[in-house]
């Protein structure tokens, strides 16, 4: 995808969401969420930066899709994280440990064998 | 056998028993009369793949009384290029299904008791060395004395018994992680009432009021006097709709802390929203006052006086 296309979608987006914020500010604007009350200060703030929030959801969905996911559900999967979370996946979703399974172990036992097989230390291979 | 065999099946069983090498010293021990205990009732998802998240997920969730299969859940945690699901996303998972995801204690006990308590438990696990870890999710269903091990539905394990030593090592190498999902209403065993209510804080950001309104009430059930969950059972309440209701668990809030400039501002815009334009004004004055230290507040408390003064035209000008 082109830069000058990401941007033909981006900014639209993003002005769309800015307006719509400034259009309807009723519902929930001046009620403060049970995280803003004093010892749970850092889960959520009325004073939040509405843009920064907006980019980070963006960048985590990106990242997300680019690994595999699909756009709908990425933005599915984005909207459930805390900012807190969203932050942690933004900065560590390469390196967090990612639970898979049992069958992995038996790879790398796989693996060493090969390695001590090339090495010459086993000839267990050369049976077969 | 010939000595590079015996080489060979030393290296394949440190490998795959590296889970037990442990120092002593630093296992830390469960009561000795812990009695046999086994959730067999805990239904089963062999997984499929690298998919154990979804399927340990499935069987946590299922356990809490809901009806969903592991391969629903694929779509909400795996990461194909990770080829793996993320502690992080689990844990929103859960909440997307209307559950308290609360990581319980960092030691074998905590697992006993949640155990006792009819929850199994949801750990990772890491398999394998730890400069080269896998890590694995499970669930702990029963622990039993007779062999020293956890009973576990573990990836296509229905019921793998690890032991003890095996399982604390383990377990520990991935940051004695675990969840527990009570089902709603219900609270985990000896429940730690901050960690408790920080999960069901985050249960609120992602729009579940119904099952926020829920766990709020089972801490108030044994807490009553905790404020902070009475004002989150009253916003929970509020944003469903049941403003009425709200106001009532609002002025119980503000009845045991009177200077709760937050749930001053949310009565004063829920008296608001039911057309009480002298009540929201009394309620809110108290707390127009500037604290630096809560701007959040303070823009909240000032934003409501605007809209009282907007929506009703007898209030006096701001001074």
């Amino acid at each position: 995808m082109t830069q000058l296309f990401k941007k033909s979608i981006l900014m639209p987006t993003v002005l769309l969401f800015l307006l719509s914020t400034l259009w309807f500010p009723a519902a929930n604007a001046v009620v403060l969420n049970t995280g803003s009350a004093e010892t749970f200060q850092h889960t959520a703030s009325a004073d939040r930066d509405i843009i920064q929030d907006f980019l980070l959801q963006e960048a985590v969905q990106l990242q997300l899709q680019k690994m595999g996911v699909s756009p709908e559900l990425a933005q599915a999967r984005v909207a459930a994280l805390t900012p807190m979370e969203q932050q942690l996946l933004q900065q560590k979703i390469a390196d967090l440990p990612a639970g898979a399974g049992v069958v992995e172990v038996i790879g790398i036992v796989f693996i060493v064998l090969l390695i001590l097989e090339l090495l010459g230390v086993t000839d267990i291979f050369k049976k077969i | 056998m010939r000595p590079a065999y015996h080489l060979v099946y030393f290296l394949v069983l440190s490998l795959v028993a590296s889970g037990c090498i442990n120092k002593a010293d630093r296992l830390p021990s469960i009561e000795w009369d812990t009695k046999a205990i086994e959730l067999t009732t805990t239904p089963f998802f062999p997984q499929t793949q690298y998919q154990c998240g979804p399927a340990s997920l499935a069987t946590v969730l299922n356990a809490s009384g809901l009806n969903i299969d592991a391969a629903t859940l694929v779509g909400e945690v795996y990461i194909p290029d990770r080829k793996g699901a993320l502690q992080v996303e689990m844990i929103a998972a859960v909440r997307r299904h209307g559950r308290v995801p609360y990581q319980i204690g960092n030691d074998l006990q905590s697992i006993i008791d949640q155990l006792g308590h009819g929850l199994p438990v949801l750990a990772l696990l890491t398999l394998g060395y730890s400069a080269l870890p896998v890590y694995h999710y499970a669930v702990v269903i029963g622990y039993e004395p007779d062999s020293d091990s956890l009973i576990i539905r573990s990836g296509e394990d229905y019921r793998l018994l690890m032991s003890r030593h095996q399982f604390i090592s383990a377990w520990s190498k991935s940051g004695n992680w675990a969840l527990a999902v009570p089902s709603p209403g219900k609270l985990p065993a000896n429940v730690n009432v901050e960690r408790y209510l920080g999960a069901v804080i985050a249960l609120e950001s992602v729009g579940q009021w119904h099952a926020a309104q829920q766990s709020y009430l089972s801490i108030l059930s044994k807490w009553p006097e905790n404020t902070l969950a009475r004002f989150g059972l009253a916003n929970s309440l509020r944003s469903q709709g049941k403003l009425i209701e709200a106001v009532d668990q609002y002025r119980q809030a503000l009845k045991q802390d009177t200077d709760h400039r937050p749930a001053r501002n949310n009565l004063a815009d829920t008296l608001l929203r039911l057309g009480r334009c002298d009540d929201a004004l009394s309620v809110l004055e108290p707390a127009l006052i500037n604290n630096a230290s809560e701007a959040d507040t303070d823009k909240a408390v000032n934003m409501t006086r605007i809209e009282i003064q907007e929506a009703c035209p007898d209030t006096p000008a701001m001074h």
